[in-house]
């Protein structure tokens, strides 16, 4: 393979929120940081995970890769072209390229629409296919792809007629009708059942094999990033703190965050062991401005004086392994 | 099947004895047998796990124990608590009841707390509701409540949404401890919570359990999160027990071929083993079954299981099964 550029790249990107003031005496404008400076390379066919906590920037950071938001500050490269320079009718057909999965399968879909009617919407809205039996063709093509019967009784059924597994299943379908070359999905499985999620897992491994994804994949289950990506990139108040190979991030993190975020997984066995290193309290904490210094050594075991005072940046610590931590690169050997 | 709760709930006497408990939702035409023939006992202080995919029965059987079933009833079977028969006392003796001897932290709590009135408040209120005390003693109660389950006694006066999402959760426990029950049924508690503060509140389910002997019954549908906190571990699949064992014996050798299927659905992060979906979908409970509930999903299915409906036999001490494939222990 010859060594063509990243299908996308973040760069420096901020998005910051503006907070209604209260009254007019207290007129100071109030941002929250949800994505603080990130920059981030992926490269055609890589499936990256961006996992966190609630409120770490995962979701902000995945709209605007979609261009579902302007980002306050910063470029987003799609296939070379910066797409927040674009305006509405030069990105439509970038859009048909770059496409979302969403997480509630059961907000996602119009109530009202068939199945057939579901999977036809993108191509009447980018004028494909305009010919119905190569339409239809195309719909039985993206349902057989996500294992979902093409009869046309299941055609014509509407969302409240599917179960969980089979709306997010169309909801994929959806989203590979345009035959698209980037794939967002947020949080595609948490809201299934066990059961249902490993087969829609499963799936999204499957369909990356099989025709060529390239995938970032939201998600605060960091086994399922493991099972799932090439990559994983750990995310916290806005910033990526450490990225690498899921390999490297799972088996051998660096960030307190990651291994805080590891440590918390039950694993699917008693382990009275378990949750020894989780701190009895302390959650994410919500700040209008990040913490001064590394913004996690609040939360940090392991935080020292220069902790609360220096910003540590992403720096390499290995091949391919980021970490945002003053200890990072001494740290690697302790465990 | 009718139990006068003459008993009085004597030493070696479980804590909580459900027998064959059925609880059923009639719909136009259509009797679903959500609950269909429950039996299993909880000890004092021990904790019981219960899981299967949704649709299998486990928020109905919670809402059945605190008699909380909406739009459904319990038809047949009994639930004895402490020597109480629960199903056949007056709403007004059960009043007493909930709270005092059965708390109950339902599904998504953490959002059912009333957004105008602070934690304190609703702690207070429902300690008053039940207990003749000064209202300042009530506070100092709500305030030790909340200390114990690490929320600083300082933000007592804090409304919900000034609390995230795991204070909350840890609020609905505060307030589920306030008139010292001796059973928590808990629906789902770290279900939408973030990966490290499921861990916290998990920990917290376990300390109480272990530190005041509290009683609890922590249905979910992730077998991890149960792996953790409980000492017992009861699976559910179409409104029926499948199998039921300690948790080491039940995660170490699984014998229904559910719950192993169940298992292995589960992203073990430790083996990086793929998971294996399980396929199909429970079955439509309103429709009568003949044989095995499982059996049409089951791998390994034989003439028997589609025909015989298997009974719970005991494979090995307290280890119980209802599989055909199985042989009792001798």
């Amino acid at each position: 393979m010859n060594e063509p550029g990243p299908i996308l790249r973040v760069d420096d990107v901020y998005k910051w929120f503006p907070i209604k003031s209260q009254g007019f005496r207290n007129r100071e404008a109030h941002f929250v940081h949800s994505v603080d400076g990130v920059s981030l390379e992926i490269q055609l066919g890589e499936t990256i995970g961006i996992v966190g906590e609630s409120g770490s920037g995962k979701t902000t950071l995945a709209r605007l890769i979609m261009r579902l938001e302007d980002p306050t500050k910063g470029k987003i490269f799609f296939n070379d072209t910066d797409i927040t320079k674009l305006n509405g009718r030069q990105m439509k057909p970038l859009r048909r390229k770059m496409q979302m999965i969403f997480q509630d399968p059961y907000g996602a879909l119009d109530p009202r629409k068939t199945v057939y009617a579901l999977l036809t919407e993108p191509l009447q809205v980018h004028k494909l296919l305009t010919e119905r039996g190569a339409r239809l063709q195309r719909v039985q093509e993206c349902l057989a792809l996500v294992e979902l019967p093409a009869t046309e009784a299941f055609l014509n059924r509407v969302p409240d007629e599917l179960s969980g597994g089979e709306r997010q299943r169309v909801g994929i379908a959806r989203a590979l009708v345009l035959d698209p070359e980037l794939v967002v999905a947020d949080e595609p499985v948490s809201m299934l059942d066990a059961s249902v999620k490993a087969g829609v897992a499963d799936l999204l491994v499957s369909l990356k094999e099989r025709i060529g994804l390239t995938y970032v994949f939201i998600t605060h289950e960091l086994a399922l990033a493991y099972q799932l990506c090439d990559r994983i990139a750990v995310m916290y108040l806005g910033r990526i703190v450490e990225i690498g190979s899921a390999e490297v991030v799972v088996r051998s993190p660096l960030h307190e965050y990651s291994r805080l975020l590891m440590d918390a997984i039950p694993p699917p066995h008693p382990d009275p062991e378990w949750g020894t290193s989780i701190p009895e309290r302390g959650e994410l904490p919500f700040f209008l401005e990040p913490p001064a210094g590394c913004r996690f050594h609040p939360r940090c075991p392991a935080a020292q004086a220069i902790c609360e005072t220096d910003d540590p940046s992403l720096v390499e610590v290995g091949d391919g392994h980021f970490v945002a931590c003053h200890f990072g690169s001494t740290k690697g050997t302790q465990r | 099947m009718t139990c006068s709760g003459s008993d009085s709930g004597g030493a070696d006497m479980p804590l909580l004895v459900v027998d064959t408990l059925r609880a059923y939702y009639r719909t136009s035409g259509a009797t679903v047998r959500a609950v269909d023939g429950v039996t299993f006992s909880v000890e004092a202080g021990q904790s019981l796990g219960v899981a299967g995919e949704s649709g299998c029965g486990k928020s109905t059987l919670a809402l059945s124990l605190m008699r909380l079933l909406k739009g459904g009833e319990v038809v047949a079977g009994s639930i004895n608590l402490d020597g109480l028969s629960l199903l056949e006392m007056s709403a007004k003796d059960f009043n007493r009841v909930r709270w005092e001897k059965l708390a109950f932290v339902p599904q998504a709590a953490m959002d059912g707390l009333d957004p105008v009135y602070s934690i304190g408040d609703q702690i207070v209120e429902a300690i008053l509701a039940h207990r003749k005390m000064s209202k300042a003693d009530a506070w100092k109660r709500a305030e030790t409540l909340l200390q114990q389950v690490d929320i600083n006694p300082a933000r007592a006066r804090d409304y919900p949404h000034q609390l995230s999402g795991g204070m909350r959760q840890r609020a609905m426990i505060a307030m589920a401890l306030a008139l010292d029950p001796q059973m928590i049924i808990a629906d789902e508690p770290t279900t939408a919570l973030d990966v490290i503060t499921q861990a916290q509140v998990l920990k917290l389910l376990r300390r109480i359990q272990r530190e005041l002997g509290i009683a609890i019954i922590f249905i979910s549908h992730d077998l991890s999160t149960l792996a953790q906190a409980c000492d017992r571990v009861m699976i559910m699949y179409a409104g029926k027990v499948v199998e039921m064992a300690d948790a080491a014996a039940l995660f170490a050798e699984p014998v229904h071929p559910y719950t192993r299927a169940l298992l292995l659905s589960f992203p073990d992060i430790d083996r990086k083993m793929p998971t294996r979906a399980l396929r199909g979908a429970p079955p439509d409970l309103s429709q009568a079954f003949a044989g095995c509930r499982f059996s049409p999903r089951c791998p390994e299915a034989t003439e028997q299981c589609l025909q015989e409906e298997p009974q719970m036999m005991t494979v090995s001490p307290g280890h119980e099964v209802s599989c055909h494939l199985q042989r009792q222990a001798p």
